[in-house]
């Protein structure tokens, strides 16, 4: 299954993209993320291991990133979210003629069966809630990056 | 902190025959490596969903082991990019490529270009004359060991080996005969489930077909579930499903000649490879050396069916003049 949303931010691209690539920043943006440790990184290739904190109890998922200045961010992770088989994304941003940049994030999913430890529910209406936290976290970094 | 100064790159090449997709698929496919580079002593695949993989690899350097833990990522054109939070002991940092190109003009062959990049530890007390004398000699060690590695794949490729993926401590068993036949012979023979009873110790009788597979009664007296799977390059895999596992055994068929070469290659688990042989026919309790001894006569055994089918079609031929 594949999700996407969209914004626009009103800053360039590169202070735009900059949010997103620095994990460090991340806490400070999504109220959610509690810690972010970042044990690899190369300047392209990156390793890292994130807690957020969701309704059932603190998750941490961790994986790989591929850093591309400034049009794109792929992710995937070897440890993804509890209720999922398979968790990858990608950010990516394109300048506008009008200024600021229009940031696109994609999410590729799969769900473990409710035997597995999945939820009860399809992974289209898991898509839905999932959607929804992407939309929320690209106003949230909108507003970081904004008002930089 | 390091400067782009530090970096040091290596590079070989190769040419291979076989199609690019299906060198890349090798490449990608690194637990099957340890039949192709003999420096391996094991791999754990820690992920893999196609386009990502990571994993851990026991590999001989200088006659010492090393464990590096490596991350791929696939292109679209199959390339393979690299990197290695874990890199060999004598290195910061590690990473890399395996390109594959095709040449117009031998489109079943491809060219596999094998790029490092890499920053090696500084010794201590070591000058930094002595330093840079020590990386241009890795480089050098480092190149050859990328061209042993591509050569290795090239022989692989040409002698059209069988690939078998290493699960995890699983010992890997390879025999060979020459049968006089032809390779449509032994195609019309090898890919019929039901000669498998003539040839093999293991497979008694075969029933009724059950989808894409038949019922086989065992020497073990279990029904398992059976069939045959032609692949590309002469390749056959046995493959029956035994409860909600999968076993292969696998053939690989070359023209010789006025012959055929055939390779039949079985893993054998962890359990039975460390024990010394006993405990009776398929019992289990099992060796390598019994494993292997056994795959000799049922090779011997092949030879003799298709012979016998040869003497049969060369009595009826007689008769029809």
């Amino acid at each position: 299954m594949q999700i996407s949303e969209g914004i626009t931010i009103d800053a360039p691209i590169d202070r735009t993209y900059a949010a997103f690539a620095d994990l460090d920043r991340w806490p400070e943006i999504l109220p959610d993320t509690l810690a972010v440790d970042i044990t690899y990184f190369d300047g392209y290739n990156q390793e890292f291991s994130m807690t957020v904190e969701r309704p059932g109890g603190d998750e941490t998922v961790s994986g790989f990133r591929y850093c591309r200045p400034p049009f794109e961010l792929e992710l995937f992770q070897t440890t993804p979210p509890p209720v999922m088989k398979r968790m990858s994304g990608l950010w990516k941003f394109a300048e506008l003629p009008a200024g600021g940049t229009e940031v696109v994030a994609t999410r590729r999913f799969s769900l473990k069966t409710v035997e597995e430890g999945g939820p009860a529910v399809t992974e289209e209406l898991f898509a839905t809630t999932l959607r929804t936290i992407l939309r929320t976290n690209l106003e949230l970094f909108k507003k970081a990056v904004e008002r930089e | 902190m390091s400067s782009s100064s530090d970096w040091d790159h290596a590079e070989a090449q190769a040419l291979v025959a076989a199609p690019r997709a299906e060198v890349a698929a090798l490449f990608w496919d690194i637990a099957a490596w340890h039949a192709i580079w003999l420096k391996i002593d094991d791999v754990d695949v820690l992920y893999d969903d196609g386009a990502h993989q990571e994993f851990v690899m026991g590999v001989q350097r200088d006659g010492r082991r090393e464990d590096v833990r490596t991350i791929r990522y696939r292109r679209r054109d199959g390339a393979i990019d690299f990197f290695s939070p874990l890199p060999p002991p004598t290195m910061v940092s590690h990473n890399g490529s395996w390109l594959f190109e095709v040449d117009p003009a031998q489109p079943d062959s491809c060219r596999v270009s094998a790029r490092r990049n890499y920053q090696l530890i500084g010794a201590l007390g070591e000058t930094r004359t002595q330093f840079v004398d020590r990386r241009r000699d890795y480089r050098q060690q480092f190149e050859k060991r990328l061209q042993a590695i591509l050569d290795c794949f090239v022989d692989h490729f040409a002698t059209a080996m069988p690939v078998v993926s290493e699960v995890k401590g699983m010992t890997v068993c390879t025999e060979h005969i020459r049968i006089e036949c032809t390779l449509e012979e032994i195609d019309a023979f090898l890919a019929d489930v039901h000669n498998l009873p003539s040839w093999t110790g293991f497979f008694r009788s075969v029933g009724r077909p059950v989808g894409d597979r038949f019922e086989v009664k065992t020497a073990m007296g279990t029904t398992i579930r059976t069939r045959i799977e032609r692949g590309d390059r002469g390749r056959y895999v046995i493959s029956s499903l035994v409860g909600d596992c999968e076993e292969r055994a696998e053939l690989v068929v070359a023209a010789a000649a006025s012959s055929v070469e055939v390779s039949f290659t079985v893993n054998v688990l962890p359990a039975l490879a460390d024990h010394a042989a006993g405990g009776g026919e398929f019992g289990a309790v099992d060796g390598v050396a019994v494993q292997q001894g056994r795959m000799r006569d049922e090779l011997e055994r092949l030879r003799a069916a298709l012979t016998a089918e040869a003497t049969v079609r060369a009595a009826a031929a007689h008769h029809d003049r």
